[in-house]
């Protein structure tokens, strides 16, 4: 019969059963630190991608605003009565406060847009035969284009700066849709 | 000593891990750090790259631009107008590319703010109607020195990236020229203290086989000395009752070792009936006392149903945990109980004989005085009486019966002497010879007067003896040297004692250091050859007829057996004509 | 003495004894009166007699059927009727263990009978004419002298 009994309840069991839990409180710790670490990069990145506005829209809306006053500039060349020469006046400074706000939109966003505009042929065309009731009609349709544009802008975008400057347009732009309509029908 | 110095082993291994350990988070970190370091560095060159790529490629595209615009001033052309529009989408692209490439460092938001404004400014003079020559012709020149501030620009961001980049690849080295030595040396005191602990283990390890294998073979020849000394040991864990026996235990009790599961229910089936409450009451102190008693009993053996005689004893054992356990041992002293008992019959039977055999001797002697001493009386009377009517030779034939009778009374008092010796019971006390050599020389002072002998003695020792034994021992030695005395010399003897220890003399035989009296009886008699030292003190033996000198031969020997009886030695040592010297060891 | 001649009881069962004591007394001419019994019990019954005249001495043998000297000694001693009378042990026995029990028990003198009737008769006598007056009082050893 052999007996060999050794066991030991000392304190250094304790000790040790106390960093046992330390230890891998330690390593839990880091492990977690690690896998954070990793995670705010990703998040990073998708901030980055939401805000970005396409280039192309912001060219799209600053080319119509240009179209819009090149128009109405040129309308208001010729003689015209003065309601009529006020609303084109009005939608006139409307848009060249527009254009400006665009213009710092696009400053911030680093997106180059045309300054004037390069195709003019089609308004050419337009210009050269035009009357005052044409182009009140043309700055209507151009208008009603603006209009689609800002809407699908405010749908689509997620640039905070771009979606608040595309439903203050949509309201002044149906403002003026309203007043050209109403002077249109002053004109008839 | 083992436990202590495994205990340190392990407290040694424990902190050896730990530090190992430590040392790997360190490792860890400094390598999670590095890389981390190694992955911005790749970064920012990634970045640098991809910046100068991205503003190199602005300007090429500004020259599109440019071209595309000169194409379409010139020609008129909106053909030309598509690469222009190109540009510019190229251009926003790039910019996007920047921007997202820049992030949020903001000294590169307004280096690339800058840039944005000038290229702005370029695509400003980008018309394609001009209002007047001048114009169209400052138009052009300015859009080239903007081209120009434009290039200063690019190449102002592209050095700060490059001086960036080179500070950051300073920095990082600076860091981290250490990092690699760190490491390593790191990797090898980690591998050290790892090698030191591994070895303590494998030592320790090695260590622990070691002692199994001691256990084992202790264990081993534990068994077969149990089977040898025919016993076997059981252990009774105090707490929960529980029992387990060795295995031999099971072998005396006659069941297979192992056979069964030992309780004290069972305890008490092979007890034979009577010595059952032996065992009971022994385990009831085991409850109250917590010890228990040696006891003696007799179990009926399993598989042969023989009774064998068991002897049980035990002691508590407390083990490092507290718990008490008791260890017992059994011994089958079944050989022993039966040779003691075979030895006591026998023992009784030989002192039956002996007794006797006393008695027989006592006896015979004293009934074979009485004819005797009346065959003398009635001679004496008649040789008192018929004085005058016997004739000479009817005279010298009463004188011959008379000598014979005489001799017959001397040898039976002389068995008598001898036969008292043996029988006697008599305590041990302190003896002092002084008193004794004085009463053997009163008793024996007729002879010594007639022989005028001279008998001397000093101080003598005291000895453990019994004191008629030994005057009858100093009687016979003296009567014997003045019998064998010189006729023409007066008869000296001197008696003599003293101290002396075993070892000192050879021919006790005995190393030890017990003491001794040694008490020398020296006489100048006759002496007699050394030959026959041994031979005198045996029983009847003489060395001269019965017509030299009177004798029976049983003196010397009844002085052998009184020393003997005292556990002493005897020895004679003679030279023919010169006297004879009896040695004589007691014990003190 | 009280009177002229001393009365010696003597008891033994062996006849020779007997004669041989009878004879060494008749042959000392001193003025003694000798009886003699042959056991212990005879000796007792002689002794507890009403009409017996108590002996000054008496002659004990050990060795005696029926009751053994020693017994006879006991009862002896026991009785304060017989203090005046000397008990004198008269065996064949030499050994010391009788000796000592004898004295033990009272006796006054251990005589060994001798082998030579001479020897006998010088006993005898000196036992007879010692002064017993100053030895009976007193048990000592070494007035416990004679054995002869």
């Amino acid at each position: 019969m052999s007996f060999y009994l050794i066991s030991h309840k000392t304190n250094l069991m304790s000790t040790i059963k106390r960093y046992k839990t330390i230890l891998f409180f330690l390593l839990f710790s880091i492990s977690c630190m690690l896998i954070t670490s990793c995670e705010k990069k990703n998040k990073e990145e998708k901030n980055i991608v939401n805000t970005k506005i396409d280039a192309q829209v912001l060219i799209e809306i600053a080319e119509s605003n240009l179209k819009v006053v090149a128009v109405t500039q040129k309308a208001m060349e010729s003689e015209m009565e003065n309601s009529t020469r006020i609303v084109f006046q009005k939608i006139e400074n409307d848009h060249i406060e527009l254009k400006n706000k665009i213009k710092k939109i696009a400053k911030d966003n680093f997106i180059i847009i045309p300054n004037t505009l390069y195709d003019t042929k089609p308004l050419k065309v337009f210009i050269s035969e035009a009357n005052t009731y044409l182009y009140l009609k043309k700055t209507t349709d151009l208008l009603l284009a603006e209009l689609e544009y800002y809407k699908k802008i405010v749908i689509s975008t997620q640039n905070t700066a771009l979606k608040t400057l595309a439903t203050e347009s949509i309201t002044n732009i149906k403002k003026n849709i309203t007043i050209i309509q109403k002077e249109i029908k002053l004109q008839e | 000593m083992l436990k202590s110095k495994l205990f340190d082993s392990i407290g040694f291994i424990r902190s050896v891990f730990l530090i190992a350990f430590f040392i790997l988070i360190f490792l860890a970190s400094i390598t999670y750090r590095h890389i981390k370091e190694l992955d911005e560095i790749s970064d920012s060159i990634m970045n640098t790259y991809e910046i100068s790529i991205e503003l190199g490629q602005l300007i090429s595209y500004i020259k599109d631009a440019e071209t595309g615009h000169r194409g379409y001033v010139i020609t008129n052309d909106s053909l030309y107008l598509e690469p222009f529009i190109n540009a510019r989408k190229n251009v926003n692209n790039t910019f996007q590319a920047l921007n997202t490439t820049i992030k949020s460092d903001s000294i590169k938001q307004e280096q690339l703010k800058k840039v944005y404004d000038l290229v702005d400014k370029r695509f400003s003079y980008f018309k394609n109607n001009f209002s007047s020559k001048k114009e169209f012709n400052d138009d052009f020149r300015n859009g080239k020195i903007i081209m120009d501030s434009l290039r200063t620009e690019v190449n102002n961001m592209l050095s700060t990236e490059n001086k960036l980049l080179s500070s950051k690849d300073k920095l990082y080295k600076y860091n981290n020229s250490n990092t690699p030595l760190i490491v390593f040396s790191t990797f090898l005191i980690s591998i050290l203290i790892l090698g030191l602990g591994y070895t303590r283990i494998i030592k320790n390890y090695n260590d622990l086989i070691n002692q199994n294998i001691r256990l084992k073979i202790f264990d081993e020849s534990s068994k077969q000395a149990e089977i040898l000394g025919k016993y076997g040991s059981w252990l009774l864990n105090i707490k929960d009752q529980s029992f387990s026996y060795s295995d031999n235990k099971f072998r005396l009790l006659g069941c297979k070792p192992q056979s069964f599961h030992p309780t004290l229910e069972n305890l008490l089936d092979n007890i034979h009936p009577d010595d059952k409450e032996i065992l009971t009451d022994a385990f009831k102190q085991i409850e109250e006392k917590e010890s228990f008693p040696l006891i003696r009993y007799r179990i009926i053996k399993k598989d042969t149903l023989e009774i064998r005689h068991f002897r049980t004893t035990a002691k508590i054992f407390i083990d490092k945990l507290g718990n008490k356990n008791m260890i017992g041992t059994t011994q089958d002293i079944t050989e022993d109980y039966n040779k003691t008992q075979l030895i006591e019959l026998r023992n009784k039977e030989l002192e039956q004989n002996n007794k006797e055999l006393m008695e027989f001797n006592h006896v015979a002697s004293h009934d074979l005085q009485e004819p005797l001493r009346k065959i003398q009386t009635f001679i004496s009377r008649i040789e008192d009486k018929e004085k005058d009517t016997l004739s000479e030779s009817a005279k010298g034939y009463f004188e011959k019966i008379q000598e014979a009778s005489n001799r017959m009374r001397i040898l039976i008092d002389d068995l008598l002497q001898y036969s008292r010796t043996n029988r006697s019971e008599k305590a041990f006390e302190n003896i002092d010879l002084n008193h004794v050599a004085t009463n053997a020389i009163s008793e024996l002072s007729e002879n010594i007067a007639e022989k005028k002998a001279v008998i001397n003695f000093e101080k003598l020792h005291q000895v453990q003896g019994i004191q008629f034994q030994l005057e009858q021992l100093f009687i016979n030695i003296i009567s014997n040297s003045l019998k064998y005395s010189k006729t023409d010399e007066t008869a000296i003897v001197n008696i003599s004692s003293k101290k002396v220890k075993a070892f000192k003399v050879p021919k006790l035989k005995d190393d030890s250091k017990k003491e001794f009296v040694k008490i020398s009886f020296k006489d100048n008699g006759l002496g007699f050859e050394q030959e026959y030292a041994e031979k005198i003190f045996l029983l009847f033996n003489r060395l001269h007829g019965k017509k030299e000198y009177p004798g029976t031969g049983v003196g010397l020997a009844i002085c052998k057996k009184i020393v003997e009886n005292h556990k002493g030695y005897i020895f004679a040592k003679g030279k023919p004509n010169e006297g004879a010297e009896f040695e004589i060891y007691l014990p003190v | 003495m009280q009177k002229d001649f001393i009365l010696i009881t003597l008891a033994d069962d062996d006849e020779d004894d007997r004669m041989f004591f009878t004879d060494a007394f008749e042959e000392l001419k001193i003025n003694t009166v000798v009886n003699t019994v042959n056991d212990g019990v005879a000796l007792m019954n002689f002794l507890n007699a009403a009409e017996t005249v108590l002996p000054n001495i008496i002659f004990l043998d050990l060795n005696m059927p029926l009751k053994s000297g020693i017994e006879c000694l006991k009862e002896i001693k026991a009785n304060p009727k017989f203090k005046d009378i000397v008990i004198a042990i008269y065996s064949t026995s030499s050994s010391e263990e009788d000796i000592e029990n004898t004295f033990v028990l009272g006796a006054n003198i251990y005589i060994k009978k001798p082998n030579n009737f001479g020897k006998l008769k010088e006993i005898l006598s000196e036992v007879v004419t010692l002064n017993w007056q100053y030895i009976t009082s007193g048990l000592n050893k070494d007035n416990f002298l004679l054995r002869m």
